[in-house]
C-alpha cells in the first residue's frame, strides 16, 4: 500500500517536473521571439523600400487615412490614432478604396436582379 | 490501408453532402408558389377545362391561382422589407399596394368559395388576373422601383468614391505628378453616375401610381417597358462608372 503511494508520488513529481520544464521552455521561446522581433523591427522600418514609399507618398498616406475617417460608418476613431495605425503597417493594409469600389459591384448586381425581376415575362405569368 | 479507408469515408462524405446540396437545389426550383410558380395550377386548370365543367373544379382552380398570388405577394413584401436600398416612402407605398391587393384577393376568394353558379364562377376567376395584375404590374413595380432606388443609392456611394479619388489626385498633383489620366477617368466616372442617377430618379414617381385598370387600358404597359429600358441603361452606366473608378485608381497607383 505504502509502495503504491510512493510510486504515485514519484509519478506526480515526475509529471510536475515535466510541466515545469515545458513552461520554462515556452517562456524561453517567447522571450527569444520577443527579443528577435524587437531587434528586427528597427531594420525593417529603415529598409530602403519602406523609406522610399514614405518619401514618395508623404501626402497620400495621411490623405488616405483622412479619407477613411471621413467615411461615417467605417470607423469612429479620430485621425491621430489612425495615423499611428497607418505608420505601423504601411504596405500590408489593403486599400479600403479598393474594397469600396468592389462593393459598388454588389449594388450593381442588385440593380441587375431588379431589372430581371421587373421583366413581366419572367415573373410568373398572369 | 488506413489512409485509403479515410479517403473513402471522406469521399462518401463529400458525395453525401453534394447529394444533400443538389436535393436542396431541386426543392428550391420546384417551389410551389411565387414568381417561378407559373405551372403551379396546371392540374387545376386542366380539370377546370375538362367537360363536364364542375363548380368544384372551377373553385379549385380559382383558389389555386389566388393562393399562388398570395405566395408571390408574401415574397414581394419580404423583398421590400429586406431591401437595403429602397426608400421608406417607396417601401410604404408598395407595402400598401400589396396589402390592398391581398385583401381584395381574399375577398374574391370568399366570393369564389361561396359561388354556386358556373357562369358567375368563370367571371370571378377572370377577375383574379384582371382586377389585380399581380404578375404583370405589381411584381414589375416592386422590382423596378427597387432597382431605381438601388441606382440612386449607388450614386451616393460613388459620391464617396469620388471624394476619395479627388483627394488623391489633388495630393498627387501637389507632389508634381501628372494626374491627367486619373482625372479623365474620374470625370468619366462622374459623368456615367450622373447619367445613371438621372435615368433612375424619375422612375418611382412614374411606376408607383400605376393601377390594374391602367394596365388593362393599355397605358401602364408602355410605362413599365420604358422604365425597364431606362433601368437597363442606368445599370450599364453604373458598370461603366465602376470601370472608370478602377481605371482612375490604377492610374493613381502607377504614378
Amino acid at each position: 500500500m505504502s509502495t503504491t503511494r510512493e510510486i504515485n508520488q514519484v509519478h506526480r513529481q515526475a509529471s510536475s517536473v515535466t510541466r515545469l520544464a515545458a513552461v520554462a521552455l515556452l517562456v524561453g521561446i517567447a522571450v527569444i521571439g520577443c527579443a528577435r522581433h524587437d531587434g528586427a523591427a528597427t531594420p525593417a522600418g529603415s529598409t530602403p523600400a519602406a523609406a522610399s514609399i514614405q518619401v514618395d507618398q508623404t501626402t497620400p498616406a495621411p490623405a488616405q487615412v483622412a479619407d477613411d475617417t471621413a467615411a461615417p460608418a467605417d470607423s469612429a476613431s479620430p485621425s491621430p490614432s489612425s495615423d499611428a495605425v497607418a505608420s505601423d503597417a504601411p504596405a500590408a493594409t489593403p486599400d479600403p478604396l479598393d474594397s469600396e469600389i468592389n462593393a459598388l459591384n454588389n449594388l450593381i448586381n442588385g440593380v441587375n436582379g431588379s431589372v430581371s425581376g421587373g421583366d413581366a415575362g419572367t415573373s410568373g405569368g398572369e | 490501408m488506413k489512409s485509403r479507408l479515410t479517403a473513402l469515408i471522406a469521399g462518401l462524405g463529400i458525395a453525401g453532402s453534394l447529394l444533400v446540396v443538389s436535393t436542396g437545389a431541386v426543392t428550391a426550383v420546384t417551389s410551389p408558389a411565387g414568381p417561378a410558380g407559373k405551372g403551379v395550377c396546371a392540374t387545376e386548370a386542366t380539370a377546370a377545362r375538362t367537360a363536364p365543367v364542375t363548380v368544384a373544379a372551377l373553385r379549385a382552380f380559382g383558389d389555386c391561382e389566388i393562393n399562388r398570388r398570395f405566395a408571390t405577394l408574401t415574397d414581394l413584401s419580404s423583398k421590400i422589407t429586406n431591401s437595403k436600398v429602397m426608400t421608406s416612402g417607396h417601401a410604404s407605398t408598395l407595402q400598401g399596394e400589396i396589402s390592398s391587393t391581398r385583401s381584395g384577393l381574399t375577398s374574391l376568394k370568399a366570393t369564389i368559395d361561396s359561388e354556386t353558379g358556373i357562369p358567375a364562377l368563370k367571371l370571378d376567376i377572370v377577375k383574379i388576373a384582371a382586377d389585380y395584375r399581380v404578375y404583370l404590374l405589381v411584381v414589375p413595380q416592386v422590382n423596378l422601383v427597387n432597382g431605381a432606388d438601388g441606382t440612386v443609392a449607388a450614386g451616393a456611394k460613388f459620391g464617396d468614391v469620388n471624394t476619395k479619388l479627388a483627394a488623391r489626385i489633388a495630393a498627387a498633383k501637389a507632389a508634381s505628378k501628372d494626374t491627367t489620366a486619373a482625372q479623365k477617368d474620374l470625370d468619366a466616372m462622374n459623368a456615367a453616375v450622373t447619367k445613371a442617377v438621372g435615368l433612375a430618379t424619375p422612375l418611382p414617381a412614374a411606376l408607383l401610381p400605376l393601377t390594374p385598370a391602367q394596365y388593362n387600358g393599355g397605358t401602364a404597359g408602355p410605362i413599365l417597358n420604358n422604365a425597364r429600358a431606362a433601368l437597363v441603361q442606368a445599370r450599364d452606366q453604373l458598370k461603366a462608372a465602376v470601370a472608370d473608378a478602377a481605371a482612375c485608381r490604377a492610374a493613381l497607383n502607377a504614378l
